[in-house]
């Protein structure tokens, strides 16, 4: 005869919740993102996850942005890696009220606690993308990738972790088929728009060869767009400078 | 519905506080004169083109022979102009992160225009999910599509004099 220990549940595996704290939360998020976004979806434990995935957002960002602030050295290790948080937190802080009134609008189901965590969690899982292609950033460092070769890496590398980030996404919004094309698009173009351009605020995160000092913050000029056609005029040998 | 009941409707203040507030965002990078002339452009475009598009939309709709009475109708209208106006609301820190951050004032006016697009593009939505039940798919686009295209144009124009008279000459209309 086979007898249950006393404290065996045998629904355990069946709980809804699935697994609890920080940790199971993160390799949750990293090995099965169709059981976070349908946690995030479900509202279990929205706040101690949303906590957690704010915690892995700042900390891979920042390890990203270390990596990067290593081609200058000194100061700028310190500033990126605390650049780099800022812009996703800013970005996150304007798209959360976009996505919860869109939500309204289209008559989906509309929960602003929900909706930051779906977008809170889609950025920690972008950021967990970055944070493993920070090995990346150190072979262009070992093998001497010049600036504009290491700004271009560093765009493919965001872009990368964006696309993973926006997948995530989808599939929450895709819990709810009605308008999810029309929101989507509307939150894409916006988080594209308003991520570059606070990248560019915040602005230098590897510091030109030729500039003297580092700087947190570069005055405003220019713009996101412009800088990247530069960059990869500048990486096929075209410099404006000995243009113009 | 009583002029009271119509004035408390929180629809109300969504359809017109939207545009209000997009519309004055990008004004701060022109200074304090042009936010309040943006602002006001910005609903005054949308409150024409609807006084005027509205009723042909209702007449369109009813010659046409699609199901659905005024207050139906009205009804629809209000309830895409509410949802464009959350929508507008929704973009309002967008447009002024970037209204404050871009490097030439000119764009931060593109931004709001696009946000405000944005928002009259999914109340578009909303009108024809409403609607559409009424009459069959084909009937539908023949009269709505014809009919949006007109106030695009027609409310474009407007918003563009509107614009251009608030941030070049200081002056609206």
């Amino acid at each position: 005869m086979t007898t249950l220990p006393l404290d065996a549940n045998p629904l355990s595996l069946d709980t809804p919740s699935g697994p609890t704290g920080a940790l199971a939360y993160v390799d949750e998020l990293l090995k099965k993102p169709a059981l976070a976004a349908r946690a995030v979806e479900a509202g279990s434990d929205l706040t101690a996850r949303t906590q957690t995935y704010v915690k892995v957002l700042i900390a891979c960002t920042a390890t990203f942005g270390a990596a990067l602030g290593f081609h200058r050295g000194g100061a700028q290790i310190l500033y990126a890696a605390l650049k780099l948080p800022l812009v996703t937190l800013v970005t996150l802080a304007v798209i959360a009220p976009l996505l919860h009134l869109l939500n309204r609008a289209l008559e989906r189901p509309a929960n602003m606690a929900r909706d930051v965590a779906a977008l809170v969690a889609a950025l920690a899982r972008g950021a967990l993308v970055l944070a493993a292609e920070t090995p990346l950033i150190w072979a262009a460092h070992a093998v001497g990738a010049g600036y504009h070769r290491m700004i271009l890496i560093t765009v493919v590398a965001c872009a990368v972790a964006g696309a993973v980030s926006f997948w995530f996404l989808w599939g929450v919004l895709s819990s709810t088929r009605q308008s999810r094309w029309l929101v989507a698009l509307i939150v894409l173009t916006t988080v594209v728009i308003v991520g570059a351009q606070a990248t560019w605020l915040f602005r230098p995160y590897l510091v030109r060869p030729r500039a003297a000092g580092v700087v947190f913050m570069h005055p405003l000029e220019g713009s996101f767009s412009e800088a990247l056609g530069d960059s990869i005029q500048s990486a096929r040998g075209n410099y404006r400078g000995e243009l113009e | 519905m009583s002029r009271t009941k119509f004035l408390a409707d929180p629809r109300l203040f969504w359809a017109l506080g939207g545009p209000l507030l997009l519309g004055a965002l990008p004004g701060l990078r022109f200074g304090f004169g042009p936010t309040l002339r943006l602002g006001p452009s910005f609903l005054l475009s949308l409150l024409a083109t609807v006084a005027i598009m509205g009723p042909a939309l209702y007449l369109l709709w009813g010659l046409t022979g699609a199901r659905g009475s005024l207050a139906q109708v009205r009804d629809a209208f209000i309830d895409a102009l509410a949802a464009a106006g959350r929508v507008h609301v929704g973009f309002a820190p967008a447009v002024l992160l970037l209204s404050a951050t871009v490097a030439y004032r000119d764009h931060a006016i593109l931004f709001a225009l696009a946000g405000y697009a944005g928002g009259l593009l999914l109340g578009a939505t909303r009108l024809w999910r409403a609607l559409r039940p009424g009459a069959s798919g084909r009937h539908a686009a023949a009269v709505l599509v014809p009919w949006f295209a007109a106030s695009i144009v027609m409310g474009g124009r407007l918003l563009f004099q509107f614009v251009d008279a608030a941030v070049r000459t200081g002056r609206v209309g």
